[in-house]
């Protein structure tokens, strides 16, 4: 019976051991939203674990943190944060967590940040979606992958190569999509939107949009502010409303009807499923919803100067 | 003998008195323990040349957030150069045909400015609108550690624009480049976020 006792407790600490040497050779880094993992799962290739902090499913504009949570931090090695304003839940688990081995990767700490937008938005205060610009996306990429190589010096090279691969597809991409609107008066263009994520990406197509419905980060409108709303997009003469996929949007229909505004529909990127191909396709997606909304915009503005 | 008591209404003005009492104590010594709970502000105050980036003009913004991707893009490139040497950066032609923002002249480069770009000494990258009186100048020192990203708005008539225009794309003009001159002329530095190296 001891002998049994002895082989099985020579098995699991073996078992043990064997699993410290994966995690040692293979590092686990964490991310806190979906764009994170897209970009983190190009830089490292298959030379590390990604590990999303919260399962998919959750809203990150209202998620409250788990003891879960606290649990899968234990098993990182690093954690790429978004650190402005839309992943605080991670940042009080992290804190929490009280690990001081632990790599935290600010993802923006290059990023030059645009102000809050809305009716109620603190002094301050910033806009934390550069996950949704192509320039700002890069940057995130490039300062991820510095970090990384930084801590990891034997995959340095290959970090940033991968990098550098996301990036050149960040910028056929851009590139495109300016070409398409090379004819394009992009002075003629007003759009409102209703989450104040856009700005990064509008910014770089010399969009301006005055008009964000949200008086706060995921924040609903009031009956008055929403109809200070219309009034703005009426008194602006605003075409094009960009709204959110996967958010509520009770208020959308009220403002196209009151407004005769055109709706289009982006993707926030931080909803679903964790996968490594979301950025670049939901990217994609939004550039051929922009470019759809300029021409048309652009028509309309036309129409009207006809007129 | 008669004894006499004093007895108080019992219309709670002195539970008033004691609560007024413990609610002025609990102000006052919250008021003055204000002072030891605040943030302290970290790192120094900006010079008269230096301009925070959370300060700038959404225009420029918008240009300082491709000059700093393109100050990344540029150390990437260098670091996976095969020549591996110091002095050499990449020419406006390499980043334009990398389509690299703003060196590109794509619609976005057409709608800011149009700016004619020079590497005018090495690893320093100069931007002049061909309107320059509407358009600032920009400036992208990628040589500094940490690298630079200084602006200048209404440069004059333009005779700068004629002598960058006038210089070969692919070679040095090599002006000497230091931050006093830059500050003496009048350029601005964004200071933040974090830069390079």
């Amino acid at each position: 019976m001891k002998q049994i006792y002895l082989c099985l407790l020579f098995w699991f600490s073996l078992l043990l051991h064997s699993n410290g040497a994966i995690a040692k050779d293979k590092p686990t880094i964490g991310i806190t939203l979906q764009p994170y993992y897209s970009y983190v799962s190009a830089i490292v290739g298959d030379t590390a674990e990604v590990l999303p902090l919260v399962v998919a499913g959750f809203n990150p504009h209202n998620y409250q943190p788990q003891p879960e949570d606290l649990a899968r931090v234990q098993k990182m090695d690093a954690i790429v944060v978004n650190g402005i304003g839309h992943d605080d839940f991670a940042l009080k688990v992290i804190k929490a967590a009280q690990r001081s081995d632990l790599l935290v990767i600010d993802a923006n700490a290059s990023v030059p940040l645009l102000s809050a937008r809305g009716q109620s938005v603190g002094q301050g205060a910033v806009n934390p979606h550069t996950f949704m610009g192509l320039s700002a996306t890069m940057t995130q990429v490039y300062e991820i992958a510095n970090q990384l190589a930084a801590f990891y010096p034997s995959n340095a090279s290959l970090y940033r190569q991968n990098a550098r691969h996301y990036g050149q597809q960040l910028r056929t991409m851009k590139y495109q999509a300016m070409q398409a609107l090379a004819q394009v008066d992009m002075q003629t263009i007003k759009v409102a939107t209703t989450h104040d994520a856009y700005g990064y990406l509008l910014q770089e197509f010399g969009i301006d949009a005055p008009a964000v419905i949200e008086p706060a980060h995921g924040v609903a409108p009031s009956a008055s502010q929403l109809q200070d709303t219309i009034n703005q997009i009426r008194s602006s003469g605003i075409d094009v409303l960009f709204y959110e996929l996967d958010m509520p949007n009770r208020f959308v229909t009220t403002i196209e009807q009151a407004t005769g505004v055109k709706l289009f529909r982006f993707s926030h990127m931080t909803h679903g499923d964790y996968e490594p191909e979301k950025v670049m396709l939901e990217m994609q997606s939004n550039i051929n919803t922009l470019i759809k909304a300029i021409h048309y915009a652009n028509a309309s503005a036309q129409k009207e100067a006809v007129q | 003998m008669s004894v006499q008591q004093v007895i108080h209404a019992a219309n709670g003005v002195r539970e008033m008195r004691w609560v007024a009492l413990v609610i002025t104590l609990l102000v006052a010594i919250g008021a003055g323990l204000l002072p030891f709970h605040q943030a302290q502000q970290q790192g120094r105050s900006l010079a008269s040349h230096e301009v925070d980036v959370n300060q700038l003009d959404p225009n420029i913004n918008a240009m300082v957030s491709e000059l700093r991707l393109a100050d990344m893009e540029i150390q990437l490139l260098k670091a996976a150069s095969v020549s591996g040497s110091a002095e050499h950066w990449p020419s406006i032609a390499q980043l334009e045909a990398m389509w690299l923002s703003p060196f590109v002249r794509d619609k976005g480069w057409l709608d800011k400015g149009q700016h004619q770009w020079q590497q005018i000494s090495p690893g320093v990258y100069q931007g002049i609108s061909l309107s320059a009186q509407t358009y600032p100048q920009y400036l992208l020192n990628v040589s500094a550690t940490p690298s630079q990203i200084w602006f200048r708005g209404n440069i004059g008539h333009g005779h700068e624009e004629a002598d960058i225009k006038a210089k070969s794309a692919s070679s040095y003009i090599n002006v000497a480049i230091n931050d006093n001159l830059l500050i003496k002329q009048g350029w601005q530095q964004v200071m933040g976020p974090r830069a390079t190296k």
